[in-house]
């Protein structure tokens, strides 16, 4: 599917498959089209050019609501004039469904999501997490083909979005619906997704398992989006059974991947991978410290090499206070061996 | 809480509370006790019995529920246009909707006659049509004509009101209900109507207590034959009957009070669904089907003829004698005569006074402004109840109050015009005060914290802060007053003697004998100035007329 916008945005064109049962999460940076793309799939903005097609039925032209397809919005939108009950029950209800049903349909989602003590009341008297759990609850009411939510949980502070990321999971493994999840979160796409599509400028940069995404990232800024992976440009010295040898600030080292010799190549190494020392070890080169953060556990060091900046998480809290007092300090640097990648 | 600091608190709100109890309260309250007391003329149970009385008040029911009736009908699909369809020159056209509510009643009138009247131009058109050399048209007077101009001045705040709200329902909602299946029409049932139900009741409410309180529209357009509890008010006093004028007041005000103050009581209700909307689902008109567009372009057209033809026929009266069939500027000429009778001496009456109004409505409007906003819950909510209170009572009681137990006592009598000066504040001042309230409320306290963080004073956050934040809604306030007063024309008649008359009067008075191109030219004065006033306050006020008409937030 694609779309242009008055103002020159330019959606797709995305080509995406997404199996039954499988949870899908649209991740890239705000302004990245993750949203455009879900409401294209919604049927709220009509694509310019492509299909969409749901078991080889083509869905483009058919109305939102005879897609069958279940939403939760970022907003929540639960209908301010009905209680949680009737929220619940709206889908159900306008499908035409006998009362005895939508009442079980009602409690068994009620049930699964916690909040059976919520359904009588008004959409005023529930908190953020609750309204989150019964938007859930509305969308899945009408036991919907498709399951959209868009960035559900970006509202909550991070210990609910946390929980309520394994009750989304759990749920949608558990009702084996299809899902597609978007979010600006790294974190919360691990969480929930069998499947990752990073977007970037409207267009999709990489499909793969979480797995894949970390461990074999195609662009230096995919690298840098999931698990902030430090990129470098390295020349290559030698290649061999699927490893080369590259040099960057004098010294060489083996990576994963292989290469032309004498090329250029962006290497990524994940900054878990960078050790650090005061006095120099084999094969390590020299940098200069340019700022110390501490963080649960772990110290963020970034330091500055040929004009490169590297980021190691050292969990040597000795170390990076040394260095934090030295400020700038001088420090070596190193990889963990056959830890870098070349990229591309 | 220190003395001091309770005196600072309240004594500014003391002035202008002690003004609308003075000249509104007591006038009002002892004209109508002293009227049922001591007559002369008819008593309560026999005005109570009286079957005119039954007529009176029916009539004035009938004709507030027709006009409410088609306000809405009109209103409520312009709402809909307004809120939810993509045009060029939307921004122009939300401006120029307002237009018809600044406009005087009695320059309406002259449109109206003028363009949908007996040989106005509906008339010329359909006589031309059918090929009668008789009139064969009058949309203009009688019930038909009362209906119509209610629903020209009420439609459009139907339409701001209901647009409003309308704008206020997160489109995410909408979309849940489209995703979960529901159809265009289950929307509406589902979740638009209840939505918009509260500004509804709100924009019905109002509007009828509008049309239950009409005076010029009524008396000019009604010629005698279709009468309503305030025209009859206004016979009774020429008559000297007080004690129907005062029974008549009295059934008026208690069901206009207790109509306003469930108004009130339902807007200050917090609205369940106020959520804060980011985006307004909007679609082209390139999106829109045959059918909607076709529906489209009709409702245009009728509310084009409805609001736009009788604000272009008052220009055309002012020089077309409908009388002689000729064009003349005899009308315009007569605006600079100097003799009695001509249009100089109201030209500046009207000038005058409503200069006066527009300072005292001023004076009167900011501190009762300030304590609206008041923290304190029982002062925001006594000034809220006088503020409003002359949208509640009748301007011929007041003026009438005002002439007798006022004038009459101070010797204003010979020459009433500071009375008349009064009572064009107090009918403006609901609207001047609303437009510095809401001006005030845009100041956000964080900015005299910052500048009291800064090192400022209580004077010099006032003049450096405050008051050049407040200006623009200061003067948006006085342009009301002015456009107000300028306008008024049912208090000032009952007050004025001939040296008193304002251009309002003076197009009465030419009507009645029938110089019909001198009431043009005089109502096309007010309606530029008027028309000049809303321009500068649309301007200041960047859109939304200051506020001033948003009575339901």
């Amino acid at each position: 599917m694609q779309r242009e916008f008055d103002d020159g945005t330019r959606i797709g064109p995305i080509h995406l498959t997404i199996e039954d049962g499988e949870a899908l999460c649209l991740l890239g940076p705000s302004g990245s089209g993750k949203t455009t793309t879900l409401r294209m799939v919604a049927g709220f903005i009509k694509p310019q050019g492509g299909r969409l097609t749901f078991d080889g039925v083509d869905m483009t032209d058919v109305p939102p609501r005879q897609r069958g397809i279940g939403m939760v919005f970022q907003s929540v939108a639960l209908f301010p004039n009905m209680d949680v009950y009737r929220n619940i029950a709206f889908g159900p209800g306008i499908a035409g469904w006998e009362h005895p049903r939508v009442v079980d349909r009602v409690i068994e989602l009620a049930d699964m999501l916690e909040i059976r003590q919520l359904l009588r009341r008004r959409v005023r008297e529930v908190s953020g997490g609750e309204a989150q759990r019964v938007a859930l609850a509305r969308a899945l009411a009408n036991e919907p083909r498709l399951l959209l939510l868009d960035e559900p949980l970006s509202s909550l502070d991070p210990q609910l979005a946390d929980k309520l990321q394994s009750v989304i999971r759990h749920i949608q493994k558990k009702l084996r619906t299809t899902m597609i999840y978007v979010t600006h979160s790294q974190s919360e796409a691990f969480a929930v997704a069998d499947k990752i599509a990073v977007l970037k400028d409207g267009v999709v940069s990489q499909v793969g398992t979480p797995d894949e995404l970390y461990n074999n990232p195609a662009s230096s800024f995919i690298a840098g989006f999931i698990g902030a992976g430090n990129t470098f440009v390295a020349r290559v010295e030698s290649e061999r059974e699927g490893y080369s040898t590259v040099s960057f600030s004098g010294r060489e080292f083996r990576v994963m991947g292989s290469s032309k010799k004498g090329a250029s190549v962006s290497v990524m190494v994940r900054p878990q991978d960078v050790e650090l020392s005061r006095s120099p070890m084999e094969g390590s080169f020299a940098a200069s410290v340019q700022s110390v953060t501490p963080q649960m556990g772990s110290h963020r060091i970034t330091v500055e090499c040929d004009g490169t900046q590297l980021t190691a998480w050292i969990p040597d809290t000795e170390l990076a206070d040394t260095v934090g007092m030295q400020e700038p300090a001088t420090v070596y640097v190193r990889f963990r061996p056959d830890s870098g990648r070349i990229l591309g | 809480m220190s003395v001091r600091r309770k005196l600072t608190d309240y004594l500014p709100t003391v002035v202008p509370l002690s003004f609308l109890g003075a000249f509104v309260i007591y006038p009002v309250a002892a004209v109508i006790l002293d009227g049922l007391v001591n007559g002369p003329g008819q008593t309560l149970p026999e005005v109570l019995s009286s079957s005119i009385t039954l007529r009176t008040v029916s009539f004035t029911l009938l004709q507030s529920a027709l006009s409410v009736a088609l306000s809405l009908l009109l209103g409520v699909p312009g709402a809909f246009l307004i809120s939810r369809l993509r045009f060029r020159g939307k921004a122009l056209v939300r401006a120029a909707i307002v237009i018809p509510f600044v406009l005087p009643p009695i320059a309406v009138v002259v449109g109206f006659l003028r363009m949908l009247g007996s040989n106005g131009i509906l008339d010329q058109l359909a006589m031309l049509l059918i090929g009668s050399p008789t009139s064969v048209l009058n949309l203009a007077t009688g019930l038909p004509g009362i209906v119509l101009a209610h629903a020209f001045y009420n439609t459009p705040l139907v339409i701001l009101m209901i647009s409003a709200s309308l704008e206020k329902l997160s489109p995410e909602v909408e979309e849940s209900a489209d995703i979960l299946g529901a159809s265009t029409i289950q929307k509406l049932r589902h979740i638009v109507l209840p939505h918009i139900a509260a500004a509804l009741l709100s924009a019905a409410m109002l509007v009828f207590l509008f049309c239950f309180m009409s005076f010029p529209i009524i008396l000019a357009l009604g010629q005698e034959d279709y009468v309503t509890i305030e025209v009859e008010i206004w016979y009774a006093f020429r008559y000297f009957d007080y004690g129907k004028a005062s029974s008549l007041a009295l059934i008026q005000v208690c069901v206009t009070l207790s109509l306003a103050s469930v108004y009130a009581l339902s807007a200050r209700k917090p609205a369940a669904q106020a959520t804060h909307t980011l985006s307004i689902k909007t679609r082209g008109i390139s999106e829109l089907g045959l059918a909607e567009k076709v529906a489209v372009i009709t409702y245009m057209a009728i509310l084009t003829i409805l609001v736009a033809g009788p604000i272009a026929s008052i220009a055309y009266a002012a020089v077309y004698d409908p009388v002689s069939n000729q064009y003349t500027l005899r009308g315009l000429q007569n605006l600079l005569d100097p003799a009695p009778g001509g249009g100089l001496v109201a030209l500046a009456n009207s000038i005058f006074y409503s200069t006066m109004a527009t300072v005292l409505s001023l004076a009167l409007a900011l501190p009762l402004a300030y304590a609206r906003r008041s923290s304190k819950r029982r002062m925001s909510t006594l000034t809220s109840g006088m503020v409003l209170l002359p949208l509640g009572v009748s301007s011929i009681t007041t003026a009438y109050g005002l002439l007798r137990m006022v004038a009459v006592p101070l010797g204003w009598n010979r020459n009433p015009w500071p009375i008349i000066v009064m009572a064009q504040t107090i009918i403006g001042l609901p609207f001047t005060t609303r437009s510095i309230e809401n001006s005030l409320s845009a100041v956000s306290p964080d900015y005299l914290e910052q500048a009291e963080s800064l090192g400022a004073d209580r004077m010099q956050r006032l003049f450096f802060v405050e008051i050049p934040l407040l200006a623009p809604g200061i003067v948006v306030g006085g342009v009301f007053a002015f456009a107000m007063a300028i306008g008024e024309m049912s208090a000032t008649l009952f007050i004025a003697l001939p040296q008193n008359v304002t251009l309002a009067v003076a197009t009465y008075g030419y009507l009645g004998v029938r110089k019909f191109v001198e009431a043009g030219a005089a109502a096309l004065v007010i309606v530029i100035a008027c028309i000049a006033a809303f321009i500068t306050i649309e301007r200041l006020s960047h859109g939304g007329s200051g506020g001033a008409l948003s009575w339901s937030e």
